[in-house]
């Protein structure tokens, strides 16, 4: 299962991407046990998986990481860091019944685009496809993928150059993993704004607002 | 008239074309385009050709009223630009105040607003 999770900056998005991770995690922790016959304290093997994005270049963000770091740790989650090259994650780095949080899109396509240090004049069609494909291999590899990303299309700036290609292949990026995610959410002050749900039946996660889609 | 807004590259375009079933020759780009005719089913870049009228000192505002009237079944695609931190420069300003407000004026008159997200629309009026 697929979540996409957007919203603008300090929106709450990745507060809710986190707490959607462990109520995914919780469910299929509980779900694998009654497959195999419900027996009690059964070892579930799967795991509560961080791929964290951002580049640690200065004292600021080793402090940042630092900090998130340990609150995580505190939550069960186990941290991957891939700030580019998401393809190097791998079946061997994952348990088949992992929940894997991805946070986020924006960091990692910027990164791509501009920070990476594997890169031989790569066009940004050929970075974007890369991204996507990675994403749907990534998916291949866990049970639950949620992936984070930004709101940066709203401002009505005119910007120039890479700034406006970065702008146009985040948006595209965001399109196709919203076709792809049984899941999209808007978060908007907190508040998880469910966009898109695949048929299923299952209710609203709590605290989710239910709106028309058409 | 209907009213399609949403942010930059969300696929705004490819949402209505799809779900109107229309295709690229019923639409004038208002990022080059001038004149909405007859021919024309969807506005699309409002918000650019509002901008260039704005730069040749025009008035937008009341070139959409009157084309509401001459094409009441009109489709309307303008992205979102109030989102940000409200610019230093004056004229980009005024840019999203008279936009914001005209859009204002035109929800209130469209049929249905929709708005669109990651591709998918939400119906919002």
């Amino acid at each position: 299962m697929i979540t996409l999770t957007v919203g603008a900056s300090a929106s709450g998005k990745s507060e809710f991407a986190e707490g959607r991770a462990l109520e995914r995690f919780k469910q299929l922790g509980t779900s694998v046990s009654s497959i195999r016959g419900g027996v009690k304290n059964y070892a579930f093997d799967g795991e509560l998986i961080y791929l964290a994005t951002m580049i640690n270049n200065d004292g600021e963000t080793d402090e940042r990481i630092r900090r998130h770091l340990k609150r995580r740790e505190g939550m069960g989650f186990k941290t991957l860091e891939v700030p580019y090259d998401l393809g190097k994650i791998t079946r061997e780095h994952l348990k088949e019944n992992s929940v894997v949080l991805l946070e986020c899109l924006s960091n990692l396509l910027a990164n791509e685009m501009f920070s990476n240090p594997g890169d031989t004049g790569r066009d940004y069609d050929t970075i974007s496809e890369k991204v996507l494909s990675d994403i749907r291999s990534l998916k291949g590899y866990c049970h639950d993928l949620i992936i984070v990303s930004n709101n940066v299309f709203e401002d009505g700036r005119q910007y120039q150059g890479e700034t406006a290609l970065y702008i146009k292949y985040l948006g595209e990026l965001n399109r196709k993993l919203a076709a792809l995610s049984d899941e999209v959410y808007e978060v908007v002050v907190g508040v998880p704004v469910k966009i898109k749900e695949k048929a299923s039946g299952r209710a609203l996660p709590s605290g989710a607002k239910a709106i028309k889609w058409v | 008239m209907r009213l399609v807004i949403g942010g930059a590259s969300q696929g705004k375009l490819d949402f209505v074309l799809e779900k109107y079933g229309l295709e690229e020759k019923d639409v004038m780009d208002g990022n080059t385009g001038d004149m909405v005719d007859i021919r024309h089913k969807v506005f699309y870049a409002f918000e650019t050709w509002f901008r260039r009228q704005l730069e040749a000192g025009g008035s937008p505002e009341d070139a959409a009223d009157s084309l509401l009237s001459s094409l009441p079944e009109l489709i309307i695609i303008c992205d979102e630009v109030g989102s940000g931190i409200v610019p230093i420069e004056p004229f980009e300003r005024e840019y999203r105040e008279r936009l914001g407000r005209c859009l204002i004026g035109l929800a209130a008159k469209a049929q249905s607003v929709e708005r669109v997200f990651c591709g998918i629309g939400q119906k919002i009026k």
